[in-house]
């Protein structure tokens, strides 16, 4: 009778002590300077975030001085509002000009792009805002009644798991690889074999650097970005400019859909996929290194297995828009739990704030929990106010972002073209990354000609040295018994998970082949085939 | 000056009192300063790593406490990339007035340079104006498994090969580290195999979970897991103990200086630097260094203060890149 009723006894007290922590953390957090710094935060994040080429690192490291001279709470909220603001900011300009504004907005260009081209774009400038905001919202509610037990998570996530986890992951190109599977795969090695430029992530030596130290430092990644999408987008925007008569608009012939607010069952049919990307990203935010960019993939993947209308992702999919920004928007709370209890920075964005706790005197490890709770707490309050903030915010720039829409492309493209050149420099305060910048547009429009697809390249050079790093430490520190990758239970459930997704891919493609071959005759209007005219 | 005749009259009339203006500040602000003209206008201090990082924040520290003592503005620019040589390149490169220093560290001035000779720059590059501080190491282990450092140090020797150990990456500190360490106890340099991560902390993690068995990480990193007991401090890399350890050994009382590795940053700049340059930031480092606020800026990022004039800190960059080629050359790194 003892033990049945221990456990809730348990849960409760448990539960009380987070609302008493959260009730405190509130009591540090109100005050007009906090306040302030969470809806400046958002609004800046959001403002770099949708500007194409302007990448979330530089709005972080923008603040960061002024956030090291605030009180800590207010610093840190600072930092966290920036970062939320950013990471929902990137998806306006992919949404609107295909170019993801932060590389974890990658996946919603997709979609996005094609609503906007629909004369959609308020529809999926809205679903992208409210699913941020509820991914970012389960995440940050499960990182506030998980926290002690995440930092263990962290704990369980060694090379082995690291690089199983990193294989499962990247099965997503087989559901990001549009129409031919085989071209999606041979995008994936290249970029694979392009993110092998540089230093070599374990031993450090120079690969394929050609004695030049611009090579060995990588190809940048936000250059690459940025001229992967935004230059061959730039072109074909010439082209169609060209081949009309008069001023033309990003939307179809100008036409705009009169109601584009989201319907109630719009919204009901994506719910699902929206908490779903949050404890993705809550899942892949704990584990330090992954980042934004793989949580919103593999959310969009999941999203596309269990959706009804799975034929419309890549195609102008409202669920596909919800499942990858909620998944990217999860990850940023949970980042919190490696930082603060082990001090492991995951991206930039942590790592600018593990500086700013040195600053604060702030020691991060396994004894912050313990001697700052408050603080902790009342960063939590910080990133749920950061919620409200961003829908308040979107609502602004959403009506700037339709309004552009009806601006005569002649006026935007130019002006995205200047701050992808800005962009591409600002990122590393560096020339030659311009230089990669415009080559990588040049890859991008010979990419488009061929019909070869840009994200699964994308993918691959973003989870390449991962699992790499992941391969090669496990053996390294096995001393090259193979079997270390298959010792762990975490590891085999990823390889298991790994193997249904590839049979899965296999079977819907085969499935796809025998349709299309009874029905031969239908004409196929898809938006992908108004693209590539 | 046709360019002013050209312009419409109110505009000559403003373009002109600008141009007094300007002159008249200049000239007050000129003989303020007792060292000649250097500096007249805000100093770009290039740090060759990302923002948040160690280097990042010296660098910001001394950025917002040195502009009252050298009479300008200083400009915190990250330059990343590969190892630091990115931004170090683009110093040594850049015109050498003084206006484009360096926040120069080990990782980007000496070890690079030691381990990678195919890089193309020197140790000896650049010129260096005054080290500021210093950043100790600590040897952890894993709570439980060893007492202290004897008992350590007995595995060490008769487990030949078998122990493992974290690095922030290869040719970082946390690498030679412990290799100075197998030089001093005279045990081959494959008594343990490294294991490369990105970071110093991701060693830690990495010793935490048990994949390796010992880390020699700087010490802001593993401070908070010493003081909760998740790790266990063994010896420091310092000359003394450490205030926030004292109870923690150092290598010279362990009757092993030699493996007295220890971080550092400072100043540089490109080559052949005018002397009024070199002779001001000599002076204005040295000052820096004395100051209150400075000094608890620094050691609150977990560094040692430890000041050294440019003469000093260059012969001491010397003695460190050979030391570490050296280390490079027994273990074929540099082949």
């Amino acid at each position: 009778m003892e033990t049945i009723l221990h456990l809730p006894v348990a849960v409760a007290s448990y539960l009380l002590d987070i609302a008493h922590g959260l009730w405190a953390g509130a009591h540090l957090f109100m005050s007009w300077n906090n306040l302030l710094a969470v809806f400046g935060g958002v609004t800046i994040g959001c403002f770099f975030g949708a500007l194409p080429g302007l990448s979330i690192t530089l709005a972080v490291a923008l603040v960061m001085p002024f956030s090291y001279g605030m009180e800590p709470l207010t610093g840190l909220t600072l930092l966290s509002a920036v970062y939320v603001g950013a990471i929902y900011g990137g998806s306006i300009s992919a949404i609107l000009f295909n170019t993801p504004g932060t590389p974890a907005a990658a996946c919603t260009t997709v979609d996005g792009y094609a609503l906007t081209q629909k004369g959609m774009a308020g529809k999926a400038l809205q679903m992208a805002n409210v699913s941020s905001m509820v991914g970012d919202l389960t995440s940050t509610c499960l990182v506030i009644l998980l926290f002690p037990l995440l930092a263990k998570v962290t704990i369980y996530f060694k090379s082995p798991e690291y690089f199983a986890l990193i294989c499962f992951a990247i099965t997503i190109v087989g559901s990001v690889a549009g129409r031919s599977i085989v071209l999606g795969i041979i995008a994936g090695i290249m970029g694979f074999l392009l993110s092998t430029i540089g230093m070599d992530p374990v031993e450090g030596s120079g690969r394929f650097d050609f004695g030049s130290i611009e090579l060995l430092s990588g190809v940048g990644f936000v250059p690459l970005l940025i001229g992967l999408f935004a230059i061959p987008e730039f072109v074909r925007q010439y082209r169609r400019s060209r081949m009309a008569t008069g001023p033309i608009t990003l939307a179809d012939g100008g036409a705009t859909v009169a109601n584009d607010r989201l319907t109630k069952r719009e919204f009901f049919e994506s719910l699902p996929h929206m908490l779903r990307g949050g404890v993705i990203g809550l899942a892949l935010g704990v584990i330090p290194g992954l980042g934004a960019t793989p949580a919103a993939f593999v959310s969009y993947e999941q999203a596309k297995r269990r959706s009804k209308k799975a034929h419309l992702f890549g195609k102008g999919s409202l669920e596909g828009i919800a499942a990858s920004e909620s998944g990217n928007n999860g990850v940023n709370g949970a980042t919190l739990a490696p930082l603060l209890t082990l001090g492991i920075p995951g991206d930039v964005v942590t790592a600018i704030m593990l500086g700013a706790l040195l600053v604060f005197n702030l020691q991060p490890g396994p004894m912050f929990f313990a001697l700052h709770a408050d603080l902790v707490y009342g960063l939590f309050v910080a990133l749920l106010v950061c919620d409200i903030a961003l829908r308040l915010v979107g609502l602004v720039f959403i009506r700037i972002g339709r309004y552009v829409t009806r601006v005569p492309t002649g006026y935007v493209f130019p002006m995205i073209f200047v701050l992808c050149v800005l962009g591409a420099y600002a990122s590393n305060n560096h020339l030659f990354d311009i230089a990669t910048m415009l080559i990588f547009g040049v890859v991008g429009v010979i990419f488009a000609r061929v019909g070869l697809p840009v994200v699964p390249f994308v993918i691959a050079f973003i989870l390449g040295p991962m699992l790499e790093k992941g391969l090669r430490r496990s053996l390294a520190a096995s001393g090259g018994d193979i079997s270390v990758l298959f010792s762990s239970p975490i590891s085999l459930i990823f390889y298991a998970l790994t193997l249904i997704a590839i049979v899965s891919i296999v079977r819907s493609r085969w499935q796809a082949v025998r349709r299309d071959r009874s029905s031969e005759s239908t004409p196929s209007s898809t938006v992908k085939d108004a693209l590539d005219e | 000056m046709t360019f002013v005749a050209n312009l419409s009259r109110p505009l000559k009339g403003l373009a002109v009192g600008l141009a007094v203006l300007s002159t008249l500040t200049m000239a007050a602000a000129g003989p303020a300063r007792a060292d000649g003209d250097y500096p007249s206008q805000p100093i770009r201090l290039v740090v060759p790593f990302g923002p948040g990082g160690s280097t990042d924040l010296a660098a910001r520290v001394l950025a917002k406490e040195l502009p009252p003592i050298i009479g300008a503005d200083i400009a915190v620019i990250n330059v990343p990339g590969a190892g630091g040589a990115v931004g170090t390149k683009q110093v040594i490169d850049s015109a050498a007035d003084g206006y484009t220093l360096l926040m120069a560290a080990i990782g980007s001035n000496v070890l690079r340079p030691a381990l990678n000779p195919d890089l193309p720059y020197h140790y000896d590059d650049v010129t260096y104006l005054g080290r500021t501080q210093i950043n100790p190491n600590v040897l952890i282990v894993r709570n439980g498994t060893y007492a202290d450092f004897a008992e350590f140090q007995q595995a060490l020797e008769t487990r030949q090969g078998k122990l493992r150990y974290g690095t922030a990456g290869v040719g970082q500190v946390t690498h030679l580290g412990p290799i100075l360490l197998y030089q001093a106890l005279d045990i081959p340099t494959e008594a343990a195999t490294p294991v490369h991560y990105d970071s110093d902390p991701a060693a830690m993690l990495a010793l935490m979970q048990g994949e390796v068995d010992f880390v020699q990480a700087n010490l802001p990193s593993v401070a908070s897991a010493i003081q909760g007991d998740q790790v266990k401090a063994l010896a420091v890399t310092t000359p003394e103990r450490i205030d926030a350890l004292p109870d923690v050994p150092t290598y010279t009382e362990l009757g092993l200086p030699d493996v007295s590795i220890v971080g550092w940053r400072g100043v540089a700049g490109p080559k052949d630097l005018p002397q009024d340059v070199v002779d001001s930031w000599n002076r204005a480092l040295a000052e820096l260094t004395r100051s209150d606020a400075w000094l608890e800026a620094t050691r609150q990022l977990g560094d040692d203060p430890a000041y050294l004039n440019g003469a000093d800190f260059t012969e001491f960059a010397k003695q460190d890149f050979e030391r570490y080629r050296a280390i490079g050359d027994s273990l074929g790194l540099t082949h």
